[in-house]
């Protein structure tokens, strides 16, 4: 269309164009900012209050948090006064949520969230003020509590004072009284100062006050203690355990000597009046400590509950917080949704601005590129053509041709047809050129192949010796690559050694060997076969050499000779003995081989290994252990006595071991030790084990063995043998008293006195500690054994001198005879021991031949208790009672139930005997109950003869106190029986209050607490202590009869009792004299006031019926 | 008691309101509680002097200001009252403090915070260290003075050593005498001092009982006990034993306060001594005409004894050394002025010395013996 224009037309109508659209492109930027101003304003008006106002409540709820720590750390309520009001905070957000309110109103979701805002605000202010009452009721409990503590404080400082002042005033009045009394004494002019008598008359109930009061003391210093564990420890169990395990003990300690107290001090009106407040003090302590509803045990378990709802009211709150930030956060992103609404509104009406400039721009350029073209184009085409042709010819397209406008004159086409004649030309030339080019390279590529298959190095090199060219092996010769090794001279690739200067060199040496020690080009060294010839073409003359590298089979030929020479050296230095046999042929051995069998290896190579043993059957067995171990592929090691040349044996260590294990019989290797001194240590070691060290008799293993055997051989022959078993009496007595070197040196000399005393071939063993045997063989009578006896304890019975000391000792011995008494070792021995114990029985330094009564003996006891279980059943048991004397009245106050046991098969049994038999098998807990139940229904079957008075005691075993239960049954059993409480004694041993303190001591208590008597039995054959006596609520005290019945003969004896009888009136303890059977010993008695006495003098242990007899008629005491 | 409070309050403030500038000075005792009597007393001696100088225009200008606080004779209660005057009322020193046990707790404090105790009622070592606290100054002797001088006067008057018998209180106090008397029975040559009846009793309780049992139970019944103890206990002490034992003789040191004896006493009034530590009111010593004026001036309703009189004598040696100072009034200045107080004379009829190893006002003491219900003058040749 613009063909025709002008160029200078074309311009002018660019020109206006331009114009025009610069016009249109302000247009419609002004138009695009007018929309963003208007987009930012709405964002202001709207956005930015919301923002402001989440803000400000969540700098709100900070401070409510703030506040609300503020009241969880307060120490005390009047801080909590002086905390900042919450409704200011609460005003000021509700401020903002109105602000909130309104930002929100035009919002989708909005009016639901805010009201969740707000109804979680509202659970917040309930938590906080669930937290606010909480810390309220912390301060109120701690300060009660810490009043309490000080009321406590002050109840036990006075508590302490009135025990303090109720002591001082009990000390006061004795202390009045004894002058008193001193004075009267001094008045009246006598000269008595009897201490016994003062301390009978003022020591009253001293002791027990003074215990009571401090037991008082302490427990309201421990009650004291406990409050403060009260109120340290968190935990309620730990309260709990509290109050019940310990405070609950101190408290029933407490009540029981605040009661005792008062009981003790019921004649005292004053003192009874400082105990009644004393106790009321108690009770208030008590009541502020752990009882009432506000006690410190309450308070605190009120606090530890109420700090569990604080923390639970905290987590709310927070949580409630947490909730009302995350719905704040939902308010901001529902107004930032709304806001990018707008924003994207006038982001579109941009797009569209710039899409639109975009186009006008688009097609100003597209017309500016129109017009340009439309120039150029005319005249640059033809020119163009001519210059690419020229380019392509000069890259050797030479096929290029020019297309020509036949019809056309112009200079352009006839300088394109001129083109095309030369560039066929040179066409046809350069073929011809390529076809000879590719024939040559052909030939060449053939030759190669071949030369770089060949492994042999194959160079070719110029008359001095330069390499020209070479194969691929030479590279792998020579460890380099082509390129570096073309150029380079092959002398260079010879060790200094060979003296390769040049090639002439090669081909001189090459007349001996073609094989060189060369090195590669990185100068490591390799052995190589080489073969170096001329080669002549016309006037050109170079070298040929091929070369191989040999040095992988030089190694392997070098390491084969090295190894043989080491192998050599180590057989012949080896400090063992090696032989290398086949066919039981020594076919080689070493130095020290020669050295053990003192030989010549050159004698003694290829003969029979037979010479080294001592028969022919040692050489046979030992061939065929050996090699059945070997043909298993196995090692055989063996110890065996061998033979040295020189005719001379010793014991030689084997160990031998196939060369191939799979075919032993291509021949084994043998190592030989001489062990001759290992051997005989071994066998001293033996010995050792089998023999007493001390007394080197055989011990109980070989006497066992021994004792075997001998049986083996008497069995055999018919014969019979005996066995000693001997023991010294009173072994023990020497060792404690003379020490064990002593004892250790009397064994010896018992040993050697034993062995002398019996034949040489007659066997003395010691089983250990002092316990001797011997084994005499073919024994003919028993007349002659007992003789070897007599003879024995003879010799054991003589004087010994130990360290200048003289000591005689004795023996007893036990003989059991096989066949007799045994046939086998373990009853023979058995049997003898039991023999020996019947002779200690007897009276010691005598022996005893085995009878079977002797078994039949240890037997009974097992046959007693089976009928025990039986009498038990079967009621033979059965009670006497042994009646109790009161002096002064010469009335029966009372009776002791004894147990009797008149058995079927045994008739009367001794209690002695059998009482420990219950005791160890426990029988004693149902006889006890038995015998209990049986006194109280007697009593209460003749209450009516007996009196209202009397008293019926009972023995009580220690077993009864185990458990716990005895009080409980005592209990049951008067309630059952109707049996008053105070007609019951029970005598009670001192080894049971020595056993079980703690539990003696309750279970004690608790019968005093129900009112029988209690009765200490036996009482100056134990532990006898007067403190301990204090601790128990003993009433009555049993002296026992082995010292009764020496008063009168024995003044030791006479003192004790005399000092029992002052010490119980001291702890006002009745006493009860056991055993009197001389009028002698019930005057003694009578004179040193005891008054309560039993014994064969008045009768012995008597059947309901006589008892009952006995009752009735009233004693001459006189 | 309120009514004494009250007028404590109105002196104070009567005070304050004089001079903006006054001469801070503590004191903690006992107003409440089973001594409150010597507390109130030792009150009034120290008050009625200084009222008297402030009467007379203070020094330097300035007033004295006295500021008082109830301990019950109990420790804790003086240890936190120190603080509180030392801390918040910025006192210079602390004068005419009450009681033994109170003072183990508050010399420490007072030693920490460098201020003066001054004339403490007190005659325990705890007051007397050597070399002595710096910050501790004493009017009176020590009870270990007291009783030995009653050692020596019972030995002197034909007393066998075997015949004296102990009554202490349980705490610092008692043991200060008892030890004191024990350590001159052996410089007179008895070691068997073991042997000797002692009884106890606990602080601020009546139970005297088993003290009593003590001296009954004596192998040899004792004809005098030298007692250290607070006055209604020892009056307790003193009737149960004349029941039993109606000729011994009660030696008390002067803690006991002789007059709350006497009162307590009532009619039981015989063979009591009580060594004092002031001259008696017989005696015709200036100052004692000075205090007996000056006391009915101020505390009209109180009557003359020997405690006030303690105060009062305390109060002036004080003034005395303040009156020595040049320049500014600090804790310091006033102890260095009255450890340069060598040789004055305020009507004690001798000259106090002091110096800075000698924090001891005297070493003289003045015996009483109580009779027909008045303490009069004893001395040892007049043992019955």
């Amino acid at each position: 269309m613009f063909k025709q224009w002008s160029i200078r037309n074309l311009l002018k109508l660019w020109s206006l164009a331009t114009l025009l659209a610069i016009a249109m492109i302000a247009g419609i930027a002004l138009y695009s900012n007018a929309i963003f101003t208007e987009t930012q304003q709405t964002l202001t008006a709207q956005v930015l209050p919301l923002e402001n106002a989440s803000r400000q409540i969540s700098s709100i709820a900070a401070a409510f948090i703030t506040r609300q720590k503020q009241v969880i750390a307060s120490e005390y309520a009047e801080q909590l006064a002086k905390l900042s009001p919450r409704n200011v905070l609460e005003k000021r957000y509700r401020q903002h949520w109105q602000i909130l309110s309104l930002s929100v109103l035009d919002i989708k979701n909005g009016q639901e969230t805010l009201a969740d805002l707000n109804s979680y605000y509202q659970q917040f202010l309930h938590n906080d003020d669930q937290i606010f009452r909480q810390i309220q009721l912390r301060h109120t409990l701690s300060k009660q509590i810490e009043g309490h503590g000080n009321a406590i404080e002050h109840l036990e400082q006075q508590i302490q004072n009135q025990v303090e002042a109720i002591s001082g005033k009990i000390n006061l009045n004795i202390s009045r009284n004894k002058r008193k009394i001193r004075l009267s004494l001094l008045n009246k002019d006598h000269q008595v100062s009897d201490d016994m008598m003062l301390d009978r008359l003022l020591s009253s109930n001293q002791d027990d006050i003074q215990m009571l009061s401090q037991s008082v003391r302490l427990g309201v210093l421990n009650i004291v203690n406990l409050t403060y564990k009260l109120i340290q420890f968190d935990n309620p169990d730990n309260l709990l355990s509290i109050r019940e395990n310990d405070i609950r003990q101190y408290q029933a300690i407490l009540n029981v000597a605040t009661s005792q107290l008062k009981q003790k001090l019921l004649s005292n009106p004053e003192l009874l009046v400082l105990t009644q407040r004393l106790e009321s003090d108690v009770q208030t302590l008590l009541a502020f400590v752990v009882e009432g509803p506000s006690s410190v045990y309450q308070l605190r378990l009120q606090q530890l509950q109420n700090e569990q709802k604080l923390v639970l009211s905290q987590q709310d709150a927070i949580s409630t917080l947490t909730q009302m930030m995350e719905k704040l956060d939902q308010l901001s992103s529902l107004v930032s949704e709304q806001s990018l609404d707008v924003v994207t509104k006038s982001g579109q009406v941009a797009q569209s601005a710039r899409w639109f400039i975009f186009i006008l721009s688009s097609l100003m350029a597209l017309g500016m590129i129109a017009f340009v073209s439309s120039i150029s184009r005319r005249i640059n085409q033809p020119l163009e053509g001519l210059r690419q042709a020229m380019h392509a010819l000069s890259l050797e397209k030479f096929d290029t041709r020019l297309e020509v406008d036949t019809d056309s004159r112009s200079e352009f086409s006839i300088l394109a047809n001129d083109f095309n004649v030369f560039a066929s030309n040179t066409q046809d030339l350069i073929a011809a050129l390529a076809n000879a080019k590719e024939a040559l390279q052909f030939r060449e590529q053939h030759i190669s192949a071949i030369l770089n298959g060949v492994p042999e190095a194959i160079l070719t090199l110029t008359s001095a010796g330069i390499i020209q060219s070479m194969n691929h092996a030479a590279e792998e010769v020579f460890k380099a690559e082509e390129k570096t090794l073309i150029g380079l001279n092959l002398i260079r690739f010879f060790v200094e050694d060979e003296h390769i200067d040049h090639l002439a060199d090669i081909v001189n040496k090459q007349q001996k060997t073609k094989e060189f020690a060369g090195i590669n080009f990185h100068g490591e060294p390799f052995f190589m076969w080489l073969s170096l010839s001329l080669v002549s073409t016309g006037d050109n003359e170079f070298w040929v050499c091929v070369i191989s590298d040999i040095t992988a089979w030089k190694r392997t030929e070098e390491k084969l000779k090295t190894t043989s020479s080491e192998l050599d050296t180590i057989l012949e230095n080896a400090m063992v003995g090696i032989a290398f046999i086949k066919n039981r042929n020594l076919l080689r051995v070493n130095h020290k081989f020669e050295e053990l069998f003192l030989c010549d290896r050159n004698l003694i190579e290829g003969q029979s290994a037979r010479c080294l043993y001592a028969s022919e059957e040692a050489f046979e067995q030992l061939g065929e252990q050996a090699y059945a171990v070997l043909t298993q592929g196995e090692n055989f090691e063996g110890e065996v006595e061998l033979v040295r040349q020189d005719g001379s044996k010793f014991w030689c260590a084997l160990s031998s071991k196939a060369i191939d294990p799979l075919r032993p019989q291509d021949g084994t290797i043998w190592l030989f030790d001489d062990v001759t001194q290992q051997h005989a240590d071994q066998q001293r070691l033996t010995k050792l084990a089998s023999f007493d060290s001390l007394t080197g008799l055989p011990n109980r293993t070989v006497f066992n063995d021994r004792l075997e055997h001998a049986i083996h051989k008497a069995h055999r022959n018919s014969a019979t043998l005996a066995v000693f078993f001997l023991d010294l009496d009173h072994f023990k007595n020497i060792n404690d008293s003379l020490g064990h070197r002593a004892g250790d040196q009397l064994l010896c000399e018992i040993a050697n006195r034993l062995k002398s005393a019996v034949r040489e071939d007659d066997t003395v063993a010691r089983l250990g500690g002092d316990e001797f045997t011997v084994i005499l063989e073919d024994v003919h009578s028993v007349q002659h054994l007992a003789k070897v006896a007599e003879k024995i304890l003879e010799s054991t019975s003589k004087v010994f001198t130990l360290d200048s000391t003289e000591i005689n000792v004795s023996s007893s011995i036990g003989i059991s005879l096989y066949p007799a008494d045994g046939r086998n070792v373990d009853i023979l021995l058995r049997n003898a021991d039991a023999a020996m114990y019947h002779a200690k029985k007897i009276g010691r330094n005598n022996f005893q031949f085995y009878s079977a009564e002797m078994n039949a003996e240890s037997n009974q006891r097992l046959a007693m208790e089976t009928s025990l279980r039986r009498a038990v059943e079967q009621q033979e048991l059965y009670l006497q009672y042994q009646p109790q004397i009161d002096l002064r009245s010469g009335k029966i106050f009372g009776a002791e139930a004894l147990l009797r046991w008149n058995s079927e098969q045994w008739g009367m049994v001794s209690p002695m005997q059998f009482i420990p038999i219950l005791e160890e098998t426990g029988l004693i807990v149902i006889v006890g109950e038995y015998v209990l139940r049986q006194a109280c229904e007697t009593y209460m079957a003749m209450k009516d003869q007996l009196g209202e008075d009397f008293v019926i005691a009972v023995n009580l075993s220690g077993r009864q106190f185990k458990g716990g239960q005895l009080s409980a049954y005592v209990r049951q059993l008067l309630n059952d029986t109707g049996m008053p409480a105070c007609n019951l004694e029970l005598e009670i041993t001192e080894s049971i209050l020595m056993e079980d303190t703690e539990l003696a001591v309750t279970t004690l208590n608790e019968l005093s607490k129900i009112g029988v008597t209690l009765a200490i039995d036996d009482f100056g054959t134990g532990y006898s202590s007067l403190a301990y006596l204090k601790r128990f609520p003993l009433n009555v005290l049993k002296v026992d009869r082995s010292f009764v019945s020496d008063v009168t003969n024995d003044a030791d004896d006479a003192a004790i009792v005399d000092a029992i009888l002052a010490m119980s009136r001291r702890l006002q303890l009745d006493v009860v004299a056991e055993g009197v059977e001389t009028a002698e010993q019930l005057a003694f008695l009578q004179v040193h006031d005891c008054h309560r006495v039993q014994g064969y003098f008045f009768s012995k242990p008597l059947d309901l019926d006589d008892l009952m007899a006995f009752v009735n008629h009233d004693i001459d005491v006189a | 008691m309120i009514k004494i409070i009250v007028s404590f309050a109105l002196w104070t403030l009567s005070i304050t309101a004089y001079s903006a500038e006054t001469i801070k000075i503590g004191m903690s005792v006992a107003l409440t509680g089973p001594v409150a009597t010597m507390g109130d007393d030792m009150y009034a001696g120290v008050a009625s002097y200084f009222q008297y100088i402030n009467q007379q225009g203070g020094i330097f200008g300035r007033q004295y200001e006295l500021i008082v606080r109830d301990d019950g004779y109990e420790p804790v209660r003086a240890a936190s009252n120190t603080r509180a005057l030392i801390d918040n009322e910025d006192v210079l020193a602390l004068i005419g403090n009450l009681g033994t046990p109170t003072a183990i707790v508050t010399v420490p404090i007072a030693q920490e915070k460098k201020i003066l105790i001054f004339g403490a009622l007190s005659g325990a070592d705890v007051l007397r260290v050597n070399p002595p606290n710096r910050y501790v100054i004493n009017y009176r002797p020590s009870y270990a003075e007291e009783t030995a001088e009653m050692v020596s006067g019972l030995l002197y008057s034909g007393i066998k050593p075997e015949e004296i018998a102990f009554f202490t209180q349980r705490d610092g106090y008692g043991d200060a005498g008892y030890k004191g008397a024990i350590t001159a029975l052996r410089r007179h040559g008895f070691n068997d001092v073991n042997m000797l009846a002692h009884g106890r009793y606990t602080r601020n309780t009546l139970n005297v009982e088993d003290a009593v049992a003590k001296m009954l139970d004596a192998t040899i019944q004792p004809k005098a006990i030298i007692m250290a103890g607070s006055y209604a206990p020892s009056a307790k002490f003193i009737k149960l034993v004349r029941e039993e034992l109606p000729d011994v003789m009660f030696l008390n040191v002067s803690f006991v306060g002789s007059h709350l004896l006497e009162q307590a006493l009532g009619n039981n009034v015989a063979n009591v001594i009580v060594t004092q530590v002031v001259p008696s009111m017989d005696s015709n010593l200036s100052i004692v005409d000075e205090y007996l004026t000056i006391l009915k001036q101020f505390f009209p309703d109180k009557k003359p004894n020997p405690v006030s009189l303690e105060g009062f004598i305390v109060a002036k040696l004080f003034h005395t050394g303040v009156s020595q100072i040049d320049g500014n009034l600090t804790t310091e200045k006033i102890v260095e002025s009255i450890e340069s107080l060598n040789g004055v004379d305020i009507g004690l009829g001798s000259d106090i010395y002091y110096a800075a190893n000698d924090h001891q006002a005297i070493h003289q003491l003045w015996l009483t013996h109580l009779q027909s219900g008045q303490f009069t003058s004893f001395n040892w040749q007049q043992w019955p």
